[in-house]
């Protein structure tokens, strides 16, 4: 803004921006108004008269069993996702970050999964856990590790980890890309530092690069649980909430609820509830960005 | 001590081993599904490397003359792949164009021409658009294309992702821009241009990287994207690639998987080559949070 010629737009480039004001308005925030309008409405396809149901939406919301099962269903795959995929994603940065002969090379091949739809990951891992032609079960039938093959999504709480240990997999290049990027960051001098006094790769790895990988690590967690917070593609492939409503997760229950039970009141305020959790979380994040002074 | 140090370095590379493995094993075993007769796939345990490959899947899926009729007959959904498969590179390509053209005008706009505490406000709004789940806002948007009579169209498609996805590139080209050095348009400014025409002959063509760069995402999101085209759409007229592929996986009878992985691959080839050509921006993006994992 140094120059005062620069301070004003012309009248033509005001005009082409209204496009993208009004797509966004129409797309963006003029849902969100309405989703919370809806949450307080009596409506449902089919039934024709409908009216202001006050907070009867949301005392269904918080009460109903069914919910508060999507809701610590959500909360679970949201957790163990987001502790396997981080878990994993720092080995494979430690190993990157090792001096390897060919890291680069394998970096690009860790942005894979990142580029690969999610609708593709449910379809490879639906085949992975078949029943009866499935890879899981050649791998562990071959090694003897199980007498016979296993229909692994047909109880609640295999199909559960199944769906987290194939949804943990689409997470992994970000954990690996923001860590390896935080490690790349923690100046030598501190390793060879700890060497001379004496201090093993245990300790250095718990007195130096994990406290040092603190903000990175924050950021893979807070970022992988507000996106699987909101995972749908999986489970609608791999379970559709099932068996029973063992892996019945809120974004599913809302897609649920409203298009396929058309119970659409009902679903918008699971919706809203969906959506302030995740604002909760964002919360968070945003003032633990702020505690630690910037991402990296 | 020598000992043990060695140990220690084998059980990590174990460790990091299991984790590629986690991780490169089950596209790769797609892969090779997608090369194996059904029969081979059907062995227990499978053929890990096929005895006898064959392209065949590939041939019925895109019904060139190898096709296997009775595959095609047994799976019909299949046949919507080549539509829908057009029709995901028609919205997806609508979608990037629209996006990048008047993300651009705006991020711009944005940089320059709005005071900064307002700037600050409406950067944060952008940001806060991205964390709503879309599947809250999929309700109203369903029900507003309803009454328009544009549910099962491309149209509704291209505007409902612009829409969606205006905030993110908006967002990440107004980052761009303000790193951008600011002196040519100071110059083009004193030689008398008019911004729109400072905008078009010389910010734009400087722009090029950050343009690429937002159109690969645009388009590797709407080309991924699920859940949008699973509400807005009915029949294979509009199904996005994603729908058709879960179409195909019909949970009464057991698929042919062969055929599905062909598919699957075809679906996963788009956005893995964009990814690959703009792996730098993909991954800088990652790091400044940006993007979607």
């Amino acid at each position: 803004m140094a120059s005062s010629a620069l301070r004003r737009s012309d009248f033509l480039l005001r005009v082409l921006n209204t496009p993208a004001i009004l797509l966004i308005l129409a797309f963006s925030i003029a849902p969100i108004v309405y989703v919370f309008y809806l949450s307080f409405q009596d409506l449902r396809i089919g039934m024709g008269a409908s009216g202001f149901a006050g907070l009867d939406n949301y005392r269904f919301a918080l009460e109903d069993a069914s919910v508060t099962r999507a809701i610590t269903n959500t909360l679970y795959f949201a957790a163990l996702s987001v502790l396997l995929a981080t878990l994993i994603g720092l080995g494979i940065a430690l190993l990157l970050n090792s001096d390897m002969p060919g890291a680069g090379w394998l970096v690009s091949a860790i942005v894979l999964p990142w580029a690969i739809p999610e609708i593709v990951n449910a379809l490879m891992w639906q085949w992975i856990y078949n029943p009866t032609y499935g890879a899981l079960n050649g791998i562990l039938y071959s090694f003897g590790l199980i007498p016979d093959y296993r229909a692994w999504l047909s109880s609640p709480v295999s199909a559960m980890h199944a769906v987290i240990f194939a949804y943990a997999w689409k997470l992994v290049p970000f954990a690996v890309i923001i860590l390896y990027a935080g490690l790349t960051a923690i100046p030598t001098e501190y390793y060879e530092a700890a060497e001379i006094d004496g201090a093993g790769d245990v300790a250095q790895f718990f007195h130096i690069t994990l406290p040092l990988l603190a903000a990175p690590l924050g950021v893979v967690v807070l970022f992988c649980m507000v996106w699987s917070m909101r995972a749908f593609d999986i489970v609608y492939l791999l379970t559709r909430g099932g068996p029973g409503d063992g892996t019945m997760v809120l974004s599913y229950f809302v897609f649920a609820k409203a298009f396929e039970f058309g119970d659409v009141g009902a679903g918008a305020a699971v919706a809203c509830l969906l959506a302030v959790m995740t604002f909760v979380l964002t919360g968070l994040y945003m003032r633990a960005l702020r505690n630690t002074g910037g991402a990296q | 001590m020598k000992a043990s140090r060695t140990g220690k370095i084998v059980a990590l590379w174990g460790m990091a081993l299991i984790c590629l493995f986690y991780l490169l094993a089950p596209p790769g075993w797609m892969l090779i599904s997608s090369f194996s007769p059904a029969a081979e796939l059907h062995a227990r345990p499978p053929h890990w490397l096929p005895h006898q490959p064959t392209i065949e899947h590939y041939e019925t899926l895109f019904q060139t003359q190898g096709a296997n009729p009775r595959a095609l007959q047994q799976n019909p959904q299949v046949r919507a792949f080549p539509r829908s498969f057009l029709n995901s590179f028609i919205i997806a390509t609508a979608t990037t164009l629209i996006c990048v053209v008047f993300g651009a005008i705006s991020a711009y706009s944005l940089s320059r021409f709005v005071k900064q505490d307002r700037q600050r406000w409406i950067l944060l709004g952008l940001l806060a658009t991205r964390m709503i789940p879309v599947v809250s806002v999929l309700i109203p948007i369903y029900f507003a294309l309803q009454r328009l009579g544009m549910l099962n169209t491309l149209t509704a498609l291209i505007i409902v992702y612009s829409g969606l996805l205006l905030p993110f590139v908006i967002w990440i080209l107004e980052s761009y821009y303000r790193d951008f050095p600011i002196d040519l348009e100071e110059a083009a400014a004193v030689d008398g241009c008019t911004p729109l025409r400072t905008f078009v002959s010389i910010v734009l063509p400087l722009s090029r990287n950050g343009l690429f760069a937002a159109a690969a995402f645009v388009f590797i999101s709407v080309w991924s994207d699920f859940i949008v085209g699973l509400t807005l759409t009915s029949s294979d007229r509009a199904w996005p690639i994603s729908v058709a592929l879960a179409q195909a996986l019909n949970p009464i009878t057991e698929p042919n998987w062969g055929l599905l992985n062909a598919a699957g691959l075809v679906a996963a080839l788009v956005p893995a080559i964009l990814a690959f050509l703009f792996r730098g921006a993909v991954m800088r993006g990652m790091l400044s949070g940006a993007i979607k994992g």
